[in-house]
């Protein structure tokens, strides 16, 4: 089973992303803050981070460096959740090393084809 | 028209400089210059050299959407659609529409080979639409493992990529 580690300070964002996750055989892990992000991609090892740009204390961008750097968490795909005001931070995300990223507030088929093509995620019912 | 890697020349006086999200399908008649970054998504950038009308769309998935699932423009072939009628609209004339791509990256760690592989399939819609238009392709930067910051000016059609790379890698 493919497991997505969502990683965000707001409550709302975490259950809205978890919802739209629903019902695809993932299993969803969560961390609310940059730091518990590091702890948990090293114990749960997900297949797949979703991470918040603007958050307190250690920001998506500092976790983002940080998982590349250590070798245990440097393969792991990253998408970044972006709001459209942060669009300014993505040209330094690529370089950090993020694989995509998607913009709030987050379209189901987007996010789920976005996962599936870094995770291997069968795409059921999507014929373009 | 042009691509480069090399920096992009400074701003003349009276040019705006705007965003372009993804989803958007933005164009001009006044001298503007669109930034945008892209990783798997693809922009189009259209261009009329006489009537000097350009305008840009950024799309994150192929085909169209089976149900309505926020703004259309996030599909391939709408937003393909609306960048054209938006350009001729604004004066320009299809025939002579110049096309210029970008994007559809797969940047993925773990080498996947399965899945969905959002990128590839972004490409080969903005290649068969453009071919359906009668759409001439004149430069692509498309593919590959890296994001791209793309700069395009929809009153000169010149386009300037850079490729953000993994400093890690």
């Amino acid at each position: 089973m493919i497991t997505v580690l969502i990683v965000d300070d707001s409550e709302l964002q975490i259950e809205f992303e978890r919802a739209l996750l629903e019902g695809q055989n993932l299993k969803v892990s969560v961390a609310r803050n940059g730091e518990q992000c590091l702890v948990m991609a090293r114990k749960v090892r997900p297949d797949v981070i979703l991470m918040d740009i603007v958050m307190p204390g250690m920001d998506g961008i500092e976790t983002l460096h940080a998982l590349r750097h250590y070798e245990e968490t440097r393969d792991i795909p990253i998408i970044m959740v972006t709001s459209q005001t942060e669009l300014d931070y993505m040209e330094g995300a690529f370089v950090g090393g993020c694989n995509d990223y998607v913009t709030k507030p987050v379209v189901r088929t987007e996010l789920l084809a976005k996962i599936s093509s870094l995770t291997g995620l069968p795409m059921s019912g999507y014929q373009p | 028209m042009m691509v480069s890697s090399l920096g992009v020349p400074p701003l003349e006086q009276g040019v705006e400089t705007r965003y372009v999200l993804p989803g958007d399908v933005v164009s001009a008649s006044a001298p503007c210059r669109f930034v945008t970054v892209l990783g798997s998504c693809v922009a189009v950038c259209l261009y009329d050299s006489i009537a000097k009308i350009g305008g840009i769309n950024h799309y994150l998935l192929p085909g169209a959407p089976l149900q309505q699932e926020g703004s259309p423009w996030r599909w391939s072939d709408a937003s393909i659609q609306e960048l054209m009628r938006q350009v001729v609209e604004r004066g320009a004339t299809a025939r002579r529409l110049k096309a210029k791509v970008f994007g559809g990256a797969q940047i993925s760690p773990r080498n996947v080979h399965c899945g969905f592989k959002i990128g590839e399939r972004n490409i080969e819609q903005a290649l068969a639409l453009l071919d359906r238009h009668g759409v001439e392709i004149i430069s692509r930067s498309i593919g590959g493992h890296a994001g791209r910051k793309i700069v395009f000016e929809s009153h000169t059609g010149n386009a300037w990529v850079k490729h953000l790379r993994d400093q890690n890698a």
